[in-house]
């Protein structure tokens, strides 16, 4: 099967700076994404650490709290827009070529240029840390009238923000355009991996979510610099306005941070079970439900600012709603491991891990999306605790567990299973003390984006910020496991998990710099034999 | 045999572009609907 993979003969490679500054190849742009994503998780996780220093006890013990603040603000917008999603990308450039058989993305160039906007709109975001005023502070979600007192960082962060955006929706329609216009002749939509589909249900949120976000902080920039009053009430605008257009955005913003999680632990689960997925086709229609449902629960993000009784039941409903076909996946990812000849290498540990946390965050969210109940735990650290164990042992752990399912495929070396097994025990159990006591102290009363507080809440706070410097000194092993595998190790095969079914495992690892130059013809039988 | 290749390729790039273009008019139309709706309102 090998041989329908790539072209041996033709596998040069420019070399040096032309290779990476004016790459077209999606591998090399996706190991670019994978490096920036990583030194973004370590800048935001740096963020993290001096906000779990200051938490360590009541009372200010090391920054002041503007500066706090600008680590909450700041630590989010890199997590997310800089670690997360271009991780994920990242993921989608290297893997979804090889998955469909197509020789690269479809538009090369924008490809190049949607990876090379991040580094400037990251530098725009961190010049801010050492300017008049300091960094944003008022959050990340930038609500008005509180935003609007940003000093001289403010249009930094409205540029960085645009820039961020229009790098994500040309991503957006790269994916799109690969999927739909390069897939190898014989495979049809519902043959694809599950790791492709969510990949462009995601894309779709893309395009249709960022506009919007950009639409708002435009509106921002004008407000404080050119005299409208979109958001000003003494000029006839409502800052409500504001957060209605964020959570428009933001909502669906969470699901294009899960869904390529859903995708990466639905290729993953399969082949350490030794089992093909079960209920693939519903699992797409699942994931089709969560981003069409995720366009309309956005106001339980604010039940608190006084929305009309009947709006508070229908986001409240609708929200109901969402766990049905989330309920659907978790159902089905334990339904493929059922009777399993089951192994427990790193990804598939992530992945396990990533199923039973991933549902505990989306319980507590159930939980927030009750609208009386969500009076009483607004803005409180139950809210942090709930979207951490979403992001973090969600999102995250499901990158890790990609990570080390693809390494050997990009590196052409396995790597120390031994100390992958080490960082996942450490981070599972780092995580866990991190964020489980975070649930009580919300519970408790403690309000979020807050540098002192009451000593009630000391001793949780103490255990917490134990997890979180264990989690952060964690990660550093990572990136020595991925250091010492692309230096060298066993070598890796082509197919290099026993039970790893796709086109992608039928290339020889490392994957060669061209593949696919000619199309594999996938007939029913060749399909049959990959899936 | 190579000029039907390249035929299928250029083929392929024009609906490439075509598809940009189009997803990317519609990520415009988002931005520009959202804006112009409340300066209007405004």
């Amino acid at each position: 099967m090998s041989t329908l993979a790539h072209d041996d003969h033709h596998d040069h490679k420019p070399t040096g700076f032309k290779r990476w500054f004016f790459s077209t190849n999606h591998k090399d742009i996706g190991t670019l994404y994978l490096i920036f994503a990583l030194t973004m998780f370590f800048v935001g996780g740096a963020m993290a650490m001096i906000i779990r220093a200051e938490l360590f006890q009541p009372g200010l013990q090391f920054v002041d709290p503007q500066f706090y603040n600008s680590m909450v603000t700041v630590h989010a917008l890199i997590m997310i827009f800089g670690a997360v999603m271009p991780a994920g990308v990242g993921l989608a450039n290297w893997m979804i070529p090889l998955m469909i058989g197509a020789p690269d993305m479809a538009l090369p160039r924008m490809n190049n240029m949607s990876f090379w906007i991040l580094p400037f709109a990251f530098a725009l975001l961190l010049s801010t840390l050492f300017m008049d005023g300091g960094a944003p502070a008022g959050g990340w979600t930038m609500y008005p009238p509180l935003v609007l007192q940003t000093g001289d960082a403010f249009p930094f962060l409205i540029f960085a923000v645009h820039f961020l955006g229009i790098s994500s929706i040309m991503g957006a329609i790269n994916i799109i355009a690969t999927v739909f216009n390069m897939r190898a002749p014989g495979m049809t939509l519902m043959q694809m991996p599950l790791f492709v589909w969510t990949w462009v249900i995601t894309s779709f949120l893309l395009i249709a979510s960022l506009p919007v976000l950009a639409g708002g902080v435009t509106m921002l920039l004008t407000d404080k610099y050119f005299g409208t009053s979109f958001f000003d009430a003494a000029g006839g605008g409502d800052p409500v306005l504001f957060q209605h257009i964020f959570w428009f955005f933001g909502h669906p913003e969470v699901y294009i941070l899960a869904l390529p999680a859903f995708g990466i632990v639905s290729q993953i689960i399969p082949a350490f079970a030794r089992k093909p997925l079960f209920g693939y086709a519903s699992m797409v229609y699942a994931t089709a439900s969560i981003a069409i449902l995720s366009f309309f629960v956005w106001a339980h993000h604010m039940f608190t600012v006084g929305l009309p009784i009947k709006g508070e039941l229908f986001f409240m409903y609708a929200t109901m709603l969402i766990a049905v076909p989330t309920g659907v996946k978790v159902f089905n990812w334990i339904a493929t491991m059922w009777k399993g000849s089951m192994t427990f290498e790193t990804p598939m540990l992530f992945s396990v891990a990533f199923v039973i946390l991933f549902t505990i965050g989306g319980f507590s969210g159930l939980m927030l999306g009750i609208t009386p109940v969500d009076f009483q735990y607004h803005d409180t650290y139950f809210v942090v605790a709930h979207f951490h164990y979403v992001l973090l042992t969600g999102a995250i752990f499901a990158l890790m567990a990609a990570a080390y399912y693809w390494l050997p495929k990009w590196t052409g070396n396995m790597y120390d299973e031994r100390l992958g097994k080490i960082h996942f025990w450490l981070s599972l159990i780092s995580s866990n003390v991190l964020f489980f006591p975070q649930h009580f102290l919300g519970l408790a009363g403690m309000p979020r984006r807050i540098p002192d507080y009451n000593i009630q809440f000391a001793d949780f706070n103490m255990i917490s910020s134990i997890g979180g410097f264990a989690y952060g000194i964690t990660q550093l092993l990572f990136v020595y496991i991925v250091i010492k595998c692309a230096m060298g190790g066993k070598k890796a095969r082509a197919r290099s998990w026993e039970g790893a079914k796709g086109l992608e495992w039928e290339v020889p690892s490392p994957a060669p710099f061209h593949t696919f130059e000619t199309p594999p013809k996938l007939t029913k039988k060749v399909l049959e034999s990959l899936y | 045999m190579a000029e039907k290749k390249d035929n299928v390729e250029e083929q392929v790039r024009k609906k490439n572009k075509r598809l940009a273009v189009i997803l990317g008019l519609v990520a415009c139309l988002f931005y520009g609907f959202f804006v112009l709706m409340h300066a209007i309102n405004g």
